[in-house]
């Protein structure tokens, strides 16, 4: 089990080598520059300068070789488009709201999704079953900018001034957008949940329907053990399989930020930064968030192969032998 | 102890009513081995399956019949009540041993827990029931139960986990043992290992057993007695004797014909019995066997023969064992 684990994180560290090289070069190939304003009110001298400055006069190599050696000693520069801002103090501050919101999401799409899965499984067919379905048609088919739109409308501004006429007070369901108290974590998290929620609950079920067909649920059954303990002990723990994957796999791209979620309901999460900092060509904090998501989506891949193991013991490797 | 009488049973398909079972009548003695015998989709699993009700009930219907052990109806007691039933009265073996446990827990686990379900009197805690699954492994004889009882299905061969599978059906000393082509997914010398163990079984813990099977061989090891089943009926009945050397019904003797044997001149081929079964969403009218049988009469087609009663272990559905038929046949050799 060490020796699996030291190899993976072997394998990860070249991973991020790589997806740092790859970008870094991409990043450069887009035309223009960080300082090309499309208009000509800044001299040639200046611009030079300013080029100077950054150390982006230097041949793209030898920039290469300066950015690793910095972030090696753990540099990763300041920001162009913000100059008196480093790159760790954005993700420093920017960070922990994308991931607020994006654990919100998920542990609400990975409960509900769940839910749905093994309810749809159970009633194979009938109304739960279809009920899910729709669900997870709109939760794959509608985009999160459609839905996002739809809740404000709905709860943050028809029914909370309905409320308001019918009831004259200044009671508000549901905050249209910023990001201050759980009332207002409230329709961010179900729209970004929303998507991953059908994701879960297609894959719960037919994950769950394949394993109810199983012979060994039939064992169980003929032990005398009751529904309910089938159910739960040997269909929905074999059936989480296949979840736990997605779910590790979808932790790297709902706690790093939404760009369209943040947008829309004005939270200072990491997601603008990062589509803001390519468009800006700010090299170095595209760099930065590229790094810090590329290696937490190593990571959380490795954490889910570690729990993998633990929850099914078929893929424990040899040598880990209980 | 074990009775079925007049059992009907029907699965709804999209291709319609399929009637598996079609008035079953079986008795089981206590310390009884019964094999049930016929070809595929002849109605012995599910008469079998039927006995545990672990049909999903939601396109089963039991059109008629009664299961009693020790005089309770099984049909017609609660789930709940069944529930108790299952794994303490009437323990199960399965026809694939390698797919019948639970693949993400240990064999030590999976069988606590049918202990800790059906404990008797005080709470059985995770560590005597521990201690009770290492004892029960070791009566299967796996070796080194110590270690074996942590370990997780797959690495188990599949001799070894049908011995588990046997642990865990026998673990609350049930009355009877229901084993669905037992030794069916074993090779051949496992097989003679797992039938040898289930009669110690039977010897020391005084089980009656109901085997299923389409293997004559494995018939002659285990059984006491035997019942034919062909087309959701039973067509024939009687200890081992009589069906190997006193049958009387064309299709046990088809099966008996059809078995290989060493004595086989080369180049001799095996013999089997021509055509198929009948469909049993429409089944015959007469004798479901007529359409194969060589020796078929009119009167097979359109009446279903009574069950005749040969000797008082011996019953054989066949209108050539009536008075009026014309043709004698009379007691074949095999």
């Amino acid at each position: 089990m060490k020796k699996y684990i030291l190899q993976r994180i072997i394998i990860a560290i070249v991973t991020v080598f790589v997806v740092i090289t790859l970008t870094f070069f991409l990043m450069h190939m887009i035309p223009g520059t960080p300082f090309s304003t499309g208009n000509d009110n800044i001299t040639p001298e200046a611009l030079a300068a300013l080029e100077a400055n950054y150390g982006l006069d230097k041949p793209l190599v030898e920039q290469y070789l300066i950015y690793l050696k910095n972030i090696l000693h753990g540099n990763f520069g300041t920001s162009i488009s913000f100059p008196n801002q480093s790159v760790t103090d954005i993700i420093k501050k920017a960070f922990p709201v994308s991931l607020d919101l994006g654990l919100r999401a998920l542990v609400f799409a990975v409960f509900t999704g769940i839910l749905l899965g093994v309810g749809a499984a159970l009633k194979h067919n009938k109304g739960l079953d279809r009920f899910s379905s729709v669900i997870a048609i709109i939760g794959i088919s509608v985009p999160s900018f459609v839905l996002g739109t739809l809740m404000q409308c709905l709860f943050g501004l028809w029914i909370s001034s309905w409320i308001k006429e019918t009831f004259h007070t200044s009671f508000q369901l549901f905050p249209i957008s910023r990001w201050e108290s759980f009332r207002y974590t409230i329709l961010p998290t179900f729209t970004l949940g929303m998507g991953s929620i059908a994701t879960i609950t297609r894959l719960m079920r037919s994950s769950m329907l394949d394993v109810i067909g199983q012979d060994y649920i039939k064992t169980a059954k003929s032990k005398g053990i009751s529904n309910a303990a089938v159910t739960w002990k040997h269909e929905v723990r074999n059936a989480l399989m296949p979840v736990v994957t997605v779910v590790g796999r979808m932790v790297g791209s709902i706690c790093t930020g939404s760009f369209v979620i943040e947008s829309l309901f004005a939270i200072p999460g990491l997601g603008k930064y990062y589509v803001n900092s390519v468009s800006a060509r700010d090299y170095t904090l595209t760099m930065g968030l590229t790094i810090f998501y590329s290696i937490f989506v190593v990571a959380s891949t490795l954490v889910v192969d570690i729990i993998y193991c633990v929850i099914d013991p078929r893929v424990r490797l040899s040598g880990s032998r209980r | 102890m074990l009775e079925i009488k007049d059992l009907r049973v029907s699965f709804h398909t999209y291709s319609g009513e399929v009637q598996a079972v079609r008035g079953v009548n079986l008795k089981l003695e206590d310390e009884d081995t019964l094999a049930i015998v016929g070809e595929s989709g002849c109605g012995k699993s599910v008469t079998a399956q039927t006995i545990m009700r672990l049909h999903n009930m939601e396109n089963t219907e039991i059109k008629s019949g009664e299961i009693l052990l020790d005089g309770t109806d099984l049909l017609k007691i609660s789930e709940k009540e069944m529930q108790n039933i299952r794994g303490n009265k009437i323990g199960m073996i399965f026809q694939e041993p390698m797919t019948a446990l639970n693949p993400t827990m240990t064999v030590g686990n999976q069988i606590a827990e049918v202990l800790r379900r059906h404990k008797r009197g005080k709470k059985l805690s995770r560590k005597e029931a521990r201690e009770r699954a290492v004892e029960l492994l070791q009566m299967v004889k796996l070796p080194n139960p110590e270690q074996r009882v942590d370990q997780f299905p797959h690495e188990f061969s599949g001799g070894q986990l049908q011995r588990v599978v046997i642990a865990m059906a026998m673990a609350c000393s049930p009355q009877v043992l229901i084993a669905d082509e037992p030794t069916t997914a074993l090779d051949v010398t496992v097989q003679a290992q797992i039938l040898n163990l289930m009669k110690e079984m039977q010897r020391e813990k005084k089980v009656s057993i109901i085997i299923i099977t389409h293997d004559l061989g494995v018939v002659a090891s285990i059984a006491k007695k035997v019942a034919v089943m062909y087309g959701g009926i039973v067509v024939e009945m009687g200890t081992v004797e009589d069906i190997f050397y006193r049958s009387e019904h064309p299709y046990t003797w088809g099966l008996l014909d059809s078995i290989s044997r060493l004595s086989k001149q080369k180049g001799e081929p095996l013999k089997s019995i021509e055509g198929t079964p009948p469909d049993l969403v429409k089944p015959p009218v007469g004798c479901p066997f007529a359409d194969r049988c060589e020796y078929a009469m009119k009167v097979c087609k359109d009446h279903l023969p009574p069950e005749t009663e040969l000797s008082e272990s011996h019953r054989c559905r066949c209108w050539m064992l009536d008075p009026d038929c014309p043709v004698k046949l009379g007691r074949r050799k095999v």
